[in-house]
């Protein structure tokens, strides 16, 4: 399949873009940058300042929120499709977690200020960013409440 | 009669004032509110204002601390009250802040009420070098003497943003000494290295060019500076000497700038120039689909100095781009508040293509439903294409028949049948069908709707016949957007389907 299709389609089964049209994440796909980390490198670490978020195309991601960055306990993991370092980008704070590369992983990269002029040019972008954090929180919860008891 | 008529006409008049007394206090309250709510369609809904309640409304502006406040209700006066608004604004002018009063004088040189000038002039005294700028440049092309008297002094002061605009008016002016001194002064600021200097003398030169200058401006489309570009690409679109083939290339080159500026400047250019036979309609559908918001805004606004003139030309543009959705959408508007002729009997013929090409798109996607295998991911989104298209199509359709008939009622059907809500749309489409004249398309808007949206089965053969994957792919790549021609491309290539 061409590296085109290929992005869009990743892009239309992201939560953050759900609600676009595959003809505008076409127009969007090539402002994506690929990156890429090997097993065993940190994507970002707690404390940095967010200048990215990360859409996985393949690899895998494991999240620590230890203050040490080194440390390999993990509270979530991530797998192509996935999406991270969005929360950064939005408040401006450091990031808030330490991303380890559990296997060789590639990744699209979307910069803050385009992700910013993005969300003024496609409105829905806004609406899918929301669905996004709310799966995240929701998937959060049970783990919380687990923790509580 | 005759006479009967004038006592008609007299209290009919008579009522119209003791009505504008008796609301005159509710209305600049609602006014009030509505330039916080930014409510254009319910303040247009009020009809004209007298005189008195035109000041009454700019006294309000006293109040409105920011530019946007200010600009809506300057907004509002012009729209309500046409013949008093000019005047009621200078009456207001002299007790707002300098940069208040800045953009309101481009508005109050515009509507020219009798003294302005006097009023300008004061005020550019107390006000800051924007300010002075503006009125000086406003001043001078309305031929107001005191500026005159001052344009030498003007010329050698310090700040190259008046030096520039004092020089670009005196360009236009009469007096060669001036002229002579102004040409000097903006090739030095033209020529300098340092971006205050340049983009002083372009900012002064966009909305009164001069050709002798324009061998330094060319040259600046090409500079690192996003502003110079976008600068030098208005100017140069205004007193263009180029050839038409050297201007299609500088407006394909500036649609493809990473600056969103430089390429809303490539808009309103493209929209400016004088030459025929230009590839308007690719520039259009380029700008309408960039994205950056603030491009499509000016592809939008501008779009009408892009339209064919006759209705020959009409239909072939709209023929010829009937996949170019949003160039589709924005050319429907235009035909509709166009004054060309027969324009209600096209808009119903393209409103009759765009429901045939989304029964064709919907019977090909029902079809690809129904082959033996699991979709591959090419074809998962080949199909995914197809129905949004379709729905752009229903889309496109809902807007004619908005053209057509522009009553409450067929809004409120508009906005139901676009509405994801079942219930709503099972309302709307009930409603609709009870309009006569236009029920057919209603009646086959119903059942391609049910087939987008909840899968309902088509009857009828997807072009080129059952069964025949290949036949419906060359069938995308003629008839679809350039998008799904893409897709389908890739899956015709990928000889997916070749048996």
């Amino acid at each position: 399949m061409s590296l085109h299709l290929e992005r869009v389609l990743l892009l239309a089964k992201v939560p953050l873009f759900a609600y676009l049209r595959t003809d505008q994440l076409s127009r969007l796909a090539p402002l994506l940058e690929p990156v890429a980390w090997a097993k065993g490198e940190r994507v970002f670490d707690k404390g940095d300042m967010g200048l990215e978020l990360y859409i996985l195309t393949s690899g895998h991601i494991g999240i620590s929120v230890d203050a040490d960055p080194t440390c390999q306990i993990f509270i979530n993991e991530l797998w192509a499709g996935d999406c991270l370092g969005e929360m950064a980008l939005i408040d401006n704070e450091p990031r808030s977690a330490t991303a380890h590369a559990l296997e060789d992983t590639q990744a699209l990269a979307l910069e803050k200020d385009r992700l910013h002029g993005l969300l003024m040019s496609y409105p829905e972008l806004g609406i899918g960013m929301l669905r996004a954090l709310s799966q995240r929180l929701r998937a959060m919860t049970p783990k919380l409440a687990k923790n509580v008891k | 009669m005759a006479g009967g008529g004038f006592v008609v006409a007299v209290a009919l008049l008579w009522i119209k004032l003791k009505k504008n007394d008796a609301y005159r206090e509710s209305l600049v309250a609602m006014v009030g509110d509505s330039v916080f709510v930014e409510d254009a369609d319910r303040v247009a809904d009020l009809g004209g204002v007298d005189r008195d309640t035109a000041f009454r409304l700019a006294d309000q502006m006293r109040r409105a601390e920011t530019l946007a406040l200010t600009n809506n209700y300057a907004d509002m006066l012009e729209v309500l009250a046409q013949g008093h608004a000019g005047a009621a604004m200078l009456d207001v002018y002299p007790d707002l802040p300098p940069k208040l009063q800045d953009p309101l004088l481009l508005r109050i040189a515009r509507l020219a009420p009798p003294g302005w000038e006097n009023v300008a002039w004061e005020a550019a005294r107390h006000g800051d070098t924007h300010l002075v700028v503006t009125t000086s440049r406003l001043l001078m092309a309305a031929q107001f003497p005191a500026v005159a008297e001052h344009a030498a002094e003007w010329l050698e002061t310090a700040s190259p943003r008046l030096r520039a605009s004092i020089a670009a008016g005196c360009l236009q002016g009469d007096n060669p000494s001036h002229k002579a001194r102004s040409l000097k002064i903006l090739q030095e600021l033209l020529e300098s290295s340092r971006p205050e200097d340049y983009l002083s003398a372009l900012g002064a030169l966009e909305p009164m060019p001069h050709p002798d200058l324009m061998p330094l401006v060319r040259p600046m489309l090409g500079y690192e500076n996003v502003k110079a570009r976008a600068l030098a690409l208005a100017i140069w679109s205004r007193c263009s000497q180029t050839a038409s083939d050297e201007a299609v290339e500088i407006i394909d080159r500036a649609l493809s700038d990473p600056a969103h500026q430089v390429r809303t400047a490539a808009v309103r250019a493209a929209s400016a120039l004088p030459f025929a036979d230009m590839p308007v309609f690719d520039w259009l559908s380029r700008a309408l689909q960039d994205t950056d918001y603030r491009v499509r805004a000016t592809a939008r606004e501008c779009a009408k100095s892009f339209m064919p003139q006759s209705a020959e030309a009409w239909v072939e543009a709209l023929a010829r781009r009937e996949s170019d959705f949003e160039l589709q959408t924005v050319m429907i508007s235009e035909l509709s508040a166009s004054d060309i002729d027969n324009k209600a009997s096209m808009l119903r013929q393209v409103s009759e293509k765009h429901l045939h090409h989304a029964r064709d798109k919907l019977l090909i996607l029902q079809n690809f439903s129904t082959l033996d295998s699991v979709p591959e991911p090419a074809t998962q989104l080949l199909m995914r294409v197809l129905r949004e298209e379709a729905r752009r199509h229903l889309d496109i359709v809902l807007q004619i028949l908005g053209c057509l008939d522009q009553s409450r009622q067929m809004r409120y059907i508009r906005a139901g049948l676009a509405s994801q809500n079942r219930q709503l749309w099972a309302q709307a489409m009930e409603s609709a069908l009870q309009f006569r004249k236009e029920s057919p398309v209603f009646r086959e808007l119903a059942v391609l709707f049910e087939a987008e949206r909840e899968g309902v089965a088509l009857a009828g053969e997807p072009p080129g016949g059952r069964r025949v994957p290949n036949a419906w792919l060359k069938w995308c790549q003629e008839f679809g957007s350039e998008w799904l021609a893409e897709c389908a491309r890739y899956c015709l290539g990928n000889g997916r389907f070749a048996t």
